[in-house]
């Protein structure tokens, strides 16, 4: 129980994909104008993220260590995040017309969201079981998600507040969330070993 | 070698399979094309765009006929449907009345002789009557269409303007411009006995969806935001042309609806008058069965 609070933990603020990885940034700053457009993102990419580690770690623990074809990982987890992405854009296309509506076009960039495919390389080079490798899945996943709804609030607050000309736009986003990456940093102190 | 291919094949494989699956089982949903054009349409199934009704012409649009056949939609739809469907936006075609302003049909009801001919032309059922009785058209039904103006033997049908448009489509209020800015001070905040924010309500005056997500309808215009707000704004006025656009925002869009309605019920009973028709005994049927009641009884 604690092994699994700690794995949690340490995703999603010690190793924080976003601020300490610096994955994932593309959907960070092109996905976060609007809160609820960030919201539909954070949740599809946690799912994909959760199932992706589970399948892959099954793959690679089953098939591809017996068969001493680890150099295909990289190849056959794009294979499989594509086709977890697919198959979610479909359910929800047919099950969940509005979240289709909002997040239509976010899902398939999904696919090409560095951040899934590293959070699962990541996870299947550290020896464990499928439980902790789902649960590192689901911390990378909530840390996003945490980091992407913080800076997408941040972004509706600053919309209305007047920004001096040359902080306008861009600058001032990356200014924030360079902040947001430092004060990250304080966590990286936090061990679990104790 | 052979097992890295088999591996790689294999997992394409089921990858399809299972896709194929999936695509049989959740088709695509009713969120169509011609679905998001019908909802543009004013509604008023009048054709004449030449089509039968808005929904035909909306399943028309999608395959690539011209967007500027709705004159009840008139301008502003062709606007909109050219921001959708990015195609250019043409003046409305010139084969097809124009009836903006709108119009509504009148009966001269001394002229009236009765037959129910325009009745069964009107395609909202706006007109109602009977048999040798006067007929007489509900004006808030009826979409001025002109359809009802051919069959009728009399020509006791007239149609009068009528000083308003129709269709969610052909509604752009202009909203307020400020002369002075709005600081952003938050000082109206506190001070909304209904706890709303004037100052969010004020900058986003011409957004669509600000009744809900700001709460203008909530307001109660007691100018408590105006006799705080530093740079002077007369918010409650402005607040109350919104709520007038609202108003009549939320009155387009029913309108539609409505016409839809009417226009979908009596499709409905059109065809059930139709199988009532075509399972009614023939006058030979009941010979025959006389014929039967008089052979036993003798």
């Amino acid at each position: 129980m604690f092994d699994i609070l700690a794995i949690l933990l340490s995703a999603i603020f010690v190793n924080n994909v976003v601020v300490t990885q610096f994955l994932g940034l593309c959907p960070f700053v092109g996905a976060s104008q609007r809160f609820v457009s960030a919201l539909g993102l954070a949740s599809a990419t946690l799912f994909v993220i959760t199932l992706a580690t589970g399948v892959s770690y099954l793959l690679d623990t089953y098939v591809l260590q017996p068969l001493s074809l680890t150099y295909l990982r990289i190849i056959s987890f794009i294979v499989v995040i594509a086709l977890l992405v697919q198959l979610m854009a479909l359910v929800i296309r047919a099950t969940q017309p509005v979240i289709h509506e909002v997040l239509g076009i976010y899902i398939p960039l999904i696919t090409t969201n560095c951040m899934v495919l590293g959070v699962v390389l990541m996870t299947v080079r550290t020896p464990s079981s499928l439980a902790e490798a789902m649960i590192t899945g689901l911390g990378s996943g909530l840390g996003f998600a945490l980091m992407l709804l913080a800076f997408a609030a941040q972004r509706e607050r600053l919309s209305h507040e007047a920004v001096p000309k040359p902080f306008q736009g861009v600058a001032v986003h990356m200014v924030s969330a360079g902040i947001m990456a430092l004060a990250f940093m304080g966590f990286v102190g936090m061990s679990s070993s104790s | 070698m052979i097992s890295a291919v088999l591996t790689l094949a294999g997992l394409s494989l089921l990858g399809t399979l299972l896709l194929s699956w999936a695509a049989n089982r959740y088709p695509e949903d009713k969120k169509t094309l011609p679905a998001i054009i019908d909802q543009l349409l004013p509604q008023t199934q009048c054709a004449q765009c030449g089509y039968a009704g808005c929904r035909p012409y909306a399943k028309a649009i999608a395959e690539g006929a011209p967007i500027n056949r709705c004159p009840p939609g008139g301008e502003a739809l062709i606007k909109q449907l050219s921001d959708q469907l990015n195609r250019p936006a043409l003046p409305l075609a010139n084969d097809v009345p124009n009836t903006a302003p709108k119009q509504v049909a009148r009966i001269d009801e001394p002229l009236c002789i009765g037959c129910t001919l325009c009745i069964q032309a009107c395609p909202v059922d706006a007109i109602i009557g009977a048999q040798q009785m006067t007929h007489t058209v509900l004006a808030d039904a009826c979409t001025g269409c002109e359809l009802c103006l051919p069959p009728c033997p009399v020509d006791c049908i007239d149609l009068v303007p009528l000083d308003e448009t129709v269709g969610a489509a052909s509604l752009q209020p202009a909203p307020y411009e400020s002369p002075q800015p709005c600081i952003r001070c938050g000082e109206c905040e506190p001070h909304c006995p209904k706890g709303l924010a004037p100052h969010m309500l004020f900058l986003h005056r011409s957004s669509e969806t600000v009744a809900e997500d700001w709460g203008l309808n909530d307001c109660i215009e007691c100018r408590w935001c105006d006799r705080v707000c530093p740079a002077d704004l007369p918010l409650t006025q402005i607040f109350r042309q919104m709520k007038d656009m609202e108003q009549s925002r939320v009155a387009a869009k029913n309108e539609a609806t409505t016409l839809l309605t009417r226009f979908e019920a009596r499709e409905k009973r059109l065809s059930a008058d139709q199988s009532r028709l075509k399972t009614r005994p023939s006058p030979g049927d009941a010979s025959t069965l006389l014929t039967k009641i008089r052979v036993k009884q003798s």
